[in-house]
């Protein structure tokens, strides 16, 4: 039975990493106390009192209730008081850890660590607070079964001793260090800035309109709505920007001494996470047309437990072909796919792809107004005619191919934008087809990647496609065999 | 495409499927077969009669519930008549169609192969569709038996994987435990 419990330090660490929360839930309480004319008044506390009860009954909960036990086989963890519920997972099962360090955490010397399996929440292993010994005897027990590249890292391959340190930086070679140019990009890329952005910009108008002061700073912009919507999206950009340099400071990719891929960034929340090469399933490569005119190419991770970008699995917001080219190399060695996504010579076809989706859509709007249907019902109408023309202008671009010498698979898309997905052979689970009187019309390849994932495409070579099933077949039997010569090599 | 007899079929995955040591399991491996190519065997010899059954059933409650529509929503007696006359004999014309023609052509042109590195499975004539699965990556094999198989003393095989594959149906139930085995021989593999 587990017996270890979250240490001491735990409640202070969870205290202070909600103080903004529990500050932001009493002044709003304090507010709608003080201004009982403006609804909801003193009634608030009705929504606010339970969410500040939460947030202050929780930590001590957890603590009460929460226990775990790590020995040579697996990590088990015991939650819950009437709905009691234990978890294991075994040490050879795992396929990434991830280390946060919130900045409560980090005051009192505490960790949380997660251990996944596979996608699924279930899957997933959370110790809330660990101190130093149990985040390094964690990673001890994980880093075996966490390989990478078939290449040797570059630094020592004293993991043991290194992993020991909290504090040290990810030790190995490093592959690539964001700059603040690289985040804002990414933030603008990934539209970081609008969701981030924007729910500042209304949280603070919320905050503005609460102390009555909206009147006031409308009257405040001169020069007319216009001048009033530059300045909101200046805002959002600003703020939106600010808000993700601040959440993936110092973002950093590296091949670990112990041979596996570490991805740490964050400033007020210190975020390091550790993948395994049996997690990789494989990559996925992007331009969008700036990308295009400027060389450069976004590289993400698709590995067993996620398939979500930017803090989890994406390594490169934005970089040059050169850089992704090399990175690509080092994480894949000799399977890594060549980064063909076409650069500027495939901005034509970007700039047709555009056209041949917005003219149908664009022309039935035209037509549908000039026979008089209301505006709403033509725009929505024109939406949807808009949205198939792209679904089908980009299915009809997708090629599938398979490449026996890197006994992998990928599916470029050459839309408006260009992809590229590539998938190992030995993760895909399954080969699917379809054909009409003889001739092959449609191929689908299953794998797993935070969930049941698909490469489809009507286009594609036949004889590609019987090498991909033979290649699934054995080669996913012989990463079964590579585990267990492994496991019986690994100290138990 | 190979035909053997349901004893034959369950005998020769079964003999794969013999619980050896790791390297016997490890063995000789067969390439998989060429796209759209039929599998090693074919459904039990009962598949056409369980296809009829479900096909006379299916279209059998089509004319009875259209005909009980006709009755209670159509009022004038000319309409009425050619109504009934159609519920009747658009079903009896489909179920002809099915029982003559597609359902034997469904059923020989249904297959599988079972090995320990993929499972195989094959269906359609004009529309063919094909699934190769790696053994190793099946999570589960799953028997069921609804009162038509009982009777007709066959089962329905569903593999569990991340794909969506269809039903085996039917099988023996000598030929289901046979492919059973050959896959959890290769799930011990990874328990070894």
């Amino acid at each position: 039975m587990p017996d270890r419990r979250l240490p001491p330090g735990w409640v202070a660490a969870a205290y202070l990493g909600h103080l903004p929360s529990i500050v932001g839930l009493l002044v709003a309480g304090a507010l709608a106390t003080a201004r009982p004319d403006v609804w909801p008044g003193p009634a608030a506390w009705l929504v606010l009192g339970p969410f500040l009860a939460f947030r202050l009954v929780d930590p001590w909960y957890e603590r009460l209730t929460t226990r775990f036990a790590i020995d040579d086989q697996a990590l088990t963890l015991r939650t819950g008081l009437l709905h009691r519920r234990i978890r294991s997972v075994r040490w050879q099962d795992v396929r990434a850890v991830d280390v946060v360090t919130p900045w409560g955490h980090r005051a009192l010397g505490l960790v949380r660590i997660t251990v996944a399996q596979a996608g699924d929440d279930d899957t997933r292993m959370r110790i809330p607070a660990a101190d130093a010994t149990t985040r390094a005897e964690v990673l001890r027990r994980a880093e075996p079964h966490l390989r990478t590249t078939a290449r040797e890292p570059a630094g020592p391959a004293d993991a043991e001793q290194r992993s020991t340190d909290a504090d040290a930086p990810a030790p190995g070679e490093l592959l690539y260090r964001a700059s603040v140019t690289d985040l804002l990009l990414a933030s603008l890329v990934f539209g970081q800035f609008a969701v981030a952005g924007a729910a500042a910009a209304a949280a603070l108008w919320e905050l503005i309109d609460t102390l009555g002061l909206a009147s006031t700073a409308i009257a405040a912009v001169e020069g007319g709505p216009l001048t009033a919507a530059a300045g909101a999206a200046a805002l959002i950009l600003a703020v939106g920007g600010g808000l993700t340099v601040l959440k993936y400071w110092s973002f950093e990719v590296r091949a670990t001494a112990a041979g596996q891929l570490s991805i740490r960034y964050g400033l007020v929340e210190d975020n390091d996470r550790r993948v395994g090469a049996e997690g990789i399933a494989g990559v996925s490569l992007r331009q969008n047309p700036l990308e295009m005119l400027l060389g450069r190419v976004r590289l993400g991770l698709l590995t067993a437990d996620s398939a979500a970008q930017l803090g989890t699995n994406l390594l490169l917001p934005s970089l040059p072909r050169s850089t992704v080219t090399r990175v690509l190399g080092r994480v894949l060695g000799d399977t890594a796919p060549p980064v063909d996504l076409g650069g500027r010579a495939a901005l034509p076809r970007s700039l047709a792809s555009a056209i041949l989706v917005v003219a149908p859509a664009g022309g039935l709007l035209a037509l549908l107004l000039s026979r008089g249907l209301a505006p709403w019902a033509s725009i929505s109408l024109a939406l949807v005619a808009l949205l198939l023309a792209d679904r089908l202008a980009r299915f009809a671009a997708s090629t599938l191919r398979f490449d026996p010498a890197r006994t992998s698979l990928s599916l470029s898309i050459r839309h408006i934008d260009a992809q590229q997905r590539t998938v190992l052979a030995s993760a895909v689970h399954a080969v699917s087809s379809a054909s009409a009187l003889g001739r092959p019309v449609l191929v689908r390849a299953h794998y797993f990647a935070g969930a049941p994932r698909t490469l489809t495409s009507a286009r594609f070579r036949i004889e590609e496609v019987t090498q991909l099933r033979s290649c699934a077949a054995h080669g996913s039997r012989q990463a079964l065999l590579e585990r267990i010569a492994r496991r019986r090599a690994s100290p138990r | 495409m190979p035909r053997m007899s349901p004893s034959a079929t369950a005998g020769s995955i079964a003999a794969r499927a013999r619980p050896r040591g790791e390297a016997d399991r490890i063995g000789t491996s067969i390439e998989p077969p060429r796209d759209g190519a039929p599998g090693e065997h074919g459904l039990a010899p009962e598949a056409l009669r369980y296809a009829n059954i479900l096909t006379s059933l299916s279209l059998g409650a089509v004319a009875v519930g259209g005909a009980a529509a006709v009755l209670l929503l159509v009022q004038d007696p000319g309409w009425r008549l050619a109504a009934l006359i159609a519920m009747v004999v658009l079903p009896v014309a489909g179920a002809a169609l099915d029982l003559l023609v597609l359902n034997p052509i469904q059923v020989r042109s249904s297959s599988y192969t079972a090995t320990i590195d993929f499972v195989y499975i094959a269906r359609g004539r004009w529309v063919r569709r094909t699934v190769l699965i790696a053994t190793s990556q099946i999570l589960n094999v799953e028997t069921a038996q609804g009162p038509i198989l009982r009777a007709l003393d066959v089962v329905k095989v569903r593999l569990t994987c991340i794909a969506d594959v269809e039903a085996i149906v039917p099988l023996t139930p000598a030929a289901a435990e046979a492919l059973r085995a050959v896959v959890m021989d290769a799930q011990r593999v990874d328990d070894a």
